[in-house]
């Protein structure tokens, strides 16, 4: 395009607001962040759109940086942002700090749809009155605020996880037909140990729309499932399991047939962390006929249960496996393990009848090569790991690990080469158990549990 | 009343039907208010809007005259670049000073089609740009101090952060 006139006419910079809010009505958000950085007042007219996008914080450490970007969204966005994510450094008191400003400033947001919180750890460091005052205050500030919630995950925390029983009550006032998503199971720091708020969860079956939601096993019930059949679009319910406590009521077939038929397209998740007790005897108490179990993962349990692996045959929904522990935790009990695989080990039989089976993670335990690449030949995966160290053989083997490696590239769905897991590639608590934090591990794995 | 005169900022008195020149908001609001519909030899003054540009913009509003009127902004409604008439994109085949006294001249006389029009070609100027392209486009100051500019970039950072 020729310029023809003198550019004295002609003031871009100076173009009134209104019309450049109607100019930038017509771009989309990348285009709005160039042509916003050309000059003042076009940067002015960025913060005037109401076009915000999704934000997420990483709050990994504390540097002057993340300050400013954190008041430069509390400035900007805070008021206006519909989805946010905030995944944070919780055992740094200056990250859960940030954290702290930033629910100041979204609680006064009447259009936040959708708040997750994504700690490091499940526990923060900072105590619990300051948790109340100014991370549980906020909160419910924002529940409060909010015109219409739909999405709200405390990310695992034990610690909000206390102050549960206030944060329902205001989301069952408020949004009673909004919410569609509410992930309130923890990690717990010390599995044997911990307190439980008195939370009425058949509120739960309030929630209309609800479509997710978390909860931990200490809280399921026949009452549960009952109000959960009050809700009709249930798709996902995860279940997170640290003990048993020796009064819980358990659940049964007829309560989990009832949800279902309310709920058709209902699929559960069951995560073992640190059951150490449960673990042993989860396929009885807590594994039901009728449960729509579709992801099963069991994170250093230090015991593998081979009468519910044998059990996983029946459920036919399963599409994810876990089995996960350090490697050097208690490699002789492992080894005995192995010896039941002789005959008919349980993970080819999974393979083998499981046809929505995708995922399977199992690491920490010993598996055999022949069983290895039988399972590699009767299912396609999108993902599986092993390590290296954890396939092994005798004289009895038929294949080597050169035959796992030249038929790896089948085994994968989208034909990507797959390759055991090295040891030193593994994360460092995976390796060693005193070398690193499980959370770390765990945290983020579940945390994905409520995306679609 | 069949016909209305204007006249531009420079002096040029155009004879327009003022069925036409009704397609902006500003005129016929003034030529109600100010009882104006009788008189035939009346002169409505456009003080912000020059003959060269007035020109175009009865052009314009001329070719338009049988639309129907612009639908209203639907906030919710995802807003297209991509529906511009061949006219339309012919019409506004012009430097970008035009353009820019186009969209003051729509603005102030009130007419919503040809301002939707106009702010449509730029942001289609805009798309798929730098910065700095932006800038050679519209021959845009860049205004920003070094550290404005440092800050506006970090901004921008945080924004695309997934």
């Amino acid at each position: 395009m020729a310029i023809e006139d003198s550019n004295e006419t002609s003031n871009w910079n100076i173009l009134p607001s209104l019309i450049l809010n109607e100019i930038f009505s017509y771009l989309e958000y990348k285009d709005k962040l160039q042509a916003s950085s050309t000059c003042k007042q076009w940067r002015i007219a960025l913060h005037q759109t109401n076009q915000v996008p999704d934000v997420h914080f990483q709050i990994r450490k504390f540097d002057e940086d993340k300050v400013i970007k954190s008041n430069y969204i509390a400035q900007c966005i805070a008021r206006k942002v519909k989805n946010i994510t905030i995944s944070f450094d919780s055992i740094s008191a200056h990250c859960v700090q940030l954290l702290a400003n930033i629910l100041e400033e979204l609680s006064t947001n009447v259009k936040v749809q959708k708040l997750v919180l994504n700690p490091s750890h499940c526990l923060f460091q900072k105590d619990q009155a300051f948790i109340q005052r100014h991370l549980v205050k906020r909160l419910l500030e924002l529940v409060d605020t909010s015109d219409a919630l739909e999405t709200l995950s405390l990310g695992c925390s034990e610690q909000l996880f206390q102050s549960s029983v206030l944060l329902l009550d205001q989301l069952v006032k408020r949004h009673r037909n909004s919410l569609k998503c509410l992930m309130l199971a923890t990690l717990r720091d010390d599995p044997d140990h911990y307190e439980l708020p008195n939370l009425d969860v058949s509120l739960m079956g309030s929630f209309v729309n609800l479509q997710m939601c978390s909860i931990d096993y200490d809280y399921m019930s026949d009452k549960f499932l009952q109000s959960l059949s009050e809700c009709s679009q249930m798709t996902r319910l995860v279940i997170h399991v640290h003990g048993i406590l020796d009064n819980h009521p358990g659940t049964t077939e007829y309560a989990w047939n009832n949800v279902r038929q309310n709920n058709p397209h209902l699929k559960v998740r069951l995560n073992l962390v640190h059951a150490f007790e449960a673990v042993g005897m989860f396929h009885v108490t807590i594994l039901k006929r009728a449960m729509p179990l579709s992801h099963l993962r069991v994170f250093f349990c230090e015991h593998l249960n081979t009468d519910a692996f044998n059990l996983l045959r029946d459920y036919a929904d399963l599409e994810s496996l876990w089995w996960v522990d350090s490697s050097v935790s208690d490699s002789t009990n492992s080894d005995i393990l192995l010896d039941n695989y002789i005959n008919l080990n349980p993970l080819v039989i999974a393979a083998w009848r499981l046809k929505k089976l995708k995922e399977l993670v199992f690491l920490g335990y010993k598996c055999f090569v022949d069983d290895v690449v039988a399972m590699m030949r009767l299912r396609k995966f999108q993902r599986l790991e092993l390590a290296y160290h954890d396939i092994c053989s005798d004289v009895h083997s038929t294949y080597s690990m050169k035959t796992v490696l030249s038929e790896a590239k089948s085994c994968i769905e989208k034909g990507e080469a797959w390759r055991p897991r090295r040891f030193k590639d593994l994360h460092p608590v995976l390796q060693n158990p005193d070398m690193g934090d499980s959370d770390e591990y765990i945290l983020p794995i579940v945390q994905a549990d409520m995306n679609v | 009343m069949p016909n209305i005169k204007l006249q531009s900022s420079d002096g040029e008195i155009f004879t327009v039907d003022f069925e036409i020149a009704k397609s902006s908001v500003t005129i016929k609001t003034m030529v109600e208010d100010l009882g104006l519909e009788d008189e035939d030899e009346e002169i409505v003054p456009l003080p912000n809007v020059n003959s060269a540009i007035l020109r175009k913009v009865i052009q314009w509003a001329t070719y338009h005259k049988d639309d129907p009127p612009p639908p209203e902004d639907d906030e919710n409604k995802e807003k297209r670049t991509d529906d511009i008439s061949s006219w339309d994109a012919d019409f506004l085949k012009v430097d970008q000073g035009t353009l820019f006294e186009l969209i003051l001249a729509a603005n102030y006389l009130d007419i919503k089609g040809l301002l939707d029009v106009t702010c449509k070609t730029v942001a289609n100027m805009i798309k798929g740009k730098s910065p700095e392209e932006i800038r050679k486009t519209f021959n845009i100051k860049n205004d920003f101090t070094q550290a404005e500019e440092e800050q506006v970039r970090k901004e921008n950072e945080w924004c695309e952060e997934k």
